[in-house]
């Protein structure tokens, strides 16, 4: 029949409308099946990005709950689940569970969000840093002029990099002074850098192995400095051959000012930004006490020694009856991790073992070294000490040992917050011999710790990340990647 | 020819409702929020904005009274005058 069809016209002409329209058919169906699976795959798509949503929405609620108790330093590590995760019509649309990680109780919070909408789960792990400028600086102090005397020094030289300061500046140790800071005599050293809102008086004498950033700096239209923000011919510098052309003179040299720098509102270009100490609430301590008895009736002198219980890895503290320490009053086992709180004045020596603070709504008295266990003068993983006093903290022996952060918010703006003029017995002592603090120091106002003829101010990064109870940090998300 | 005519209405029948499958559904209905929304005036409040307070396993004791105070039995302490005529000047 075939080949009698294509013997005449009419039989073509069929024959090629058959094909035509059999084309036809197969490309609008195959047409209809591509549009069919689009369909399906914006589907999925909508589905996957709903999840995605719900996930961060996780990781939203996850950084509010981080965030509500950071100021005291506690984080939140409770898990989270939100079974209907609505729209925004209302609908119930998936749902989303959170896992909050705080690794050593250190510097990073790792947050995990698990979105699911319709089967399909999408998984976002957000990285918070804990940031604290209560334990990241060598010495805060919020004072109209800070001033060093002779022999100061502040940080040690690493022994390895050609000023004895790391390349990388997050690591080295940091001074911050919300007013000027004064050098008053030779021989005082700082290995690292100095933040400065006013203006640095220097010394020639002295030395800076680091950089500088302070406000007063200045340049003109041409990038020439015009005010350094240093005077007193003192020598600045970390060593490395980091610096600009700043006057475009061909040749990196002195008139370029290299390593000092501005000290800015935002922190751009080279300068650094300035910072605000976040105010203790010292409130915090008094009503999250683990001894009570310190805590309540009338303000009450504590003389407390602080031993590690042997074997264990908390403190015991032994209450003495006077200044003497020679009559046990009572003794009290800390927890790991402990807050003591002193309603009145804290005399205080020993050794920690743990992470504790210790708070006083009126005075700290050392009355004798402090270190941690084992007499490691670093805090660890596992033993940290911060001391916080109202007013003033009292530096007492003719040698002294102290680790740990300290705090001195000087209540009754006294000229010197740390106060090194008195001896055990509370007479006038101004003539001593030998003071090495390990850790950070936050001053509101000066000091008089020059009675002490030999001074190191030791930094202690490991404050850093391992910080005892109670100190405010502030969540700083980081790094958000899907798992 | 009959039969020449059955064939080819057949296959152009099929060939049409094979390319208008496509269009066979009805248009989309214009979209509406299932929800009405008010011109002004608070949103609805959603599930998942209804935070409760977090649980924090710090032990509270609202009994104690906090007082910061500068006593005046601290022997210790001198006035700043006192502090003058006594201590020589001092740095840090």
């Amino acid at each position: 029949m075939i080949l009698s069809m294509l013997r005449n016209q009419k039989g073509i002409a069929i024959l090629s409308v058959y094909t035509a329209s059999a084309f036809i058919s197969v490309l609008s169906i195959s047409a209809f099946g591509r549009a069919f699976w689009e369909a399906r795959h914006v589907d999925q798509e909508v589905t996957r990005i709903k999840s995605y949503a719900a996930a961060e929405a996780g990781l939203q609620r996850a950084l509010a709950q981080v965030a509500q108790n950071a100021y005291t330093g506690f984080i939140n590590t409770n898990a989270i689940s939100q079974p209907t995760f609505q729209s925004s019509y209302g609908d119930t649309v998936g749902s989303y569970t959170v896992s909050i990680q705080y690794p050593n109780a250190a510097d990073w919070v790792i947050i995990t969000s698990t979105g699911t909408v319709n089967g399909e789960i999408r998984r976002l792990e957000g990285r918070v840093f804990l940031d604290s400028n209560l334990s990241k600086y060598l010495v805060y102090a919020d004072t109209g002029t800070f001033s060093s005397g002779t022999g100061a020094s502040y940080g040690e030289s690493n022994g390895v990099d050609p000023m004895g300061v790391p390349a990388n500046e997050d690591d080295r140790t940091m001074m911050y002074f919300t007013g000027n800071w004064s050098i008053t005599g030779g021989g005082v050293a700082l290995y690292g850098d100095s933040l400065v809102e006013g203006s640095i008086s220097g010394h020639s004498g002295s030395n800076v192995y680091g950089d500088t950033y302070v406000q007063a700096f200045t340049k003109n239209a041409q990038g020439q400095v015009t005010n350094s923000g240093v005077s007193g011919n003192m020598p600045v510098g970390d060593g490395f051959s980091d610096d600009s052309d700043r006057n475009n003179d061909g040749v990196i040299n002195s008139t370029d000012r290299p390593d000092m720098h501005d000290l800015t509102n935002d922190g751009d270009d080279d300068s650094k930004a300035k910072e605000t100490l976040v105010a203790m609430d010292l409130n915090f301590y008094a009503t999250n006490s683990n001894i009570n008895t310190f805590a309540t009736g009338a303000a009450t002198n504590r003389y407390l020694k602080f031993e590690p219980v042997s074997g264990g890895n908390n403190t015991r503290v032994i209450e003495y009856t006077s200044t003497n320490y020679s009559t046990v009053k009572a003794t009290y086992n800390l927890p790991s991790t402990a807050i003591v709180y002193v309603k009145g004045d804290a005399y205080v020596k020993g050794q920690i073992q743990g992470r504790i603070s210790i708070a006083a709504s009126d005075d700290i008295h050392f009355m004798g070294d402090v270190s941690y266990a084992g007499g490691q003068t670093h805090a660890s993983p596992s033993n940290s000490v911060a001391f916080l006093a109202k007013d003033i903290l009292y530096l007492k022996p003719d040698n002294l040992d102290v680790s740990g952060i300290m705090y001195a918010e000087n209540s009754s703006n006294a000229s010197a917050a740390f106060d090194a003029g008195y001896d055990l017995n509370g007479n006038a002592d101004t003539s001593k011999t030998e003071l090495n603090l390990y850790g950070n120091r936050v001053i509101q106002g000066g000091t008089n710790l020059s009675y002490y003829g030999d001074r190191l101010y030791g930094y202690d990064q490991n404050l850093k990340y391992y910080r005892p109870p109670g100190i405010p940090v502030y969540p700083d998300l980081r790094t958000v990647r899907e798992t | 020819m009959k039969t020449d005519f059955l064939i080819v209405s057949f296959f152009m029948a099929a060939s049409i409702l094979a390319s208008g499958c496509g269009k066979s559904q009805p248009p989309a209905a214009p979209l509406a929020p299932s929800v009405e929304v008010q011109a002004e005036g608070p949103l609805p409040e959603l599930e998942q904005n209804k935070v409760e307070p977090f649980n924090v396993t710090i032990p509270e004791d609202s009994s104690k009274v906090q007082v910061f105070e500068n006593r005046d039995d601290d022997h210790q302490k001198m006035s700043e005058e006192e502090k003058q005529l006594l201590f020589p000047p001092a740095t840090d």
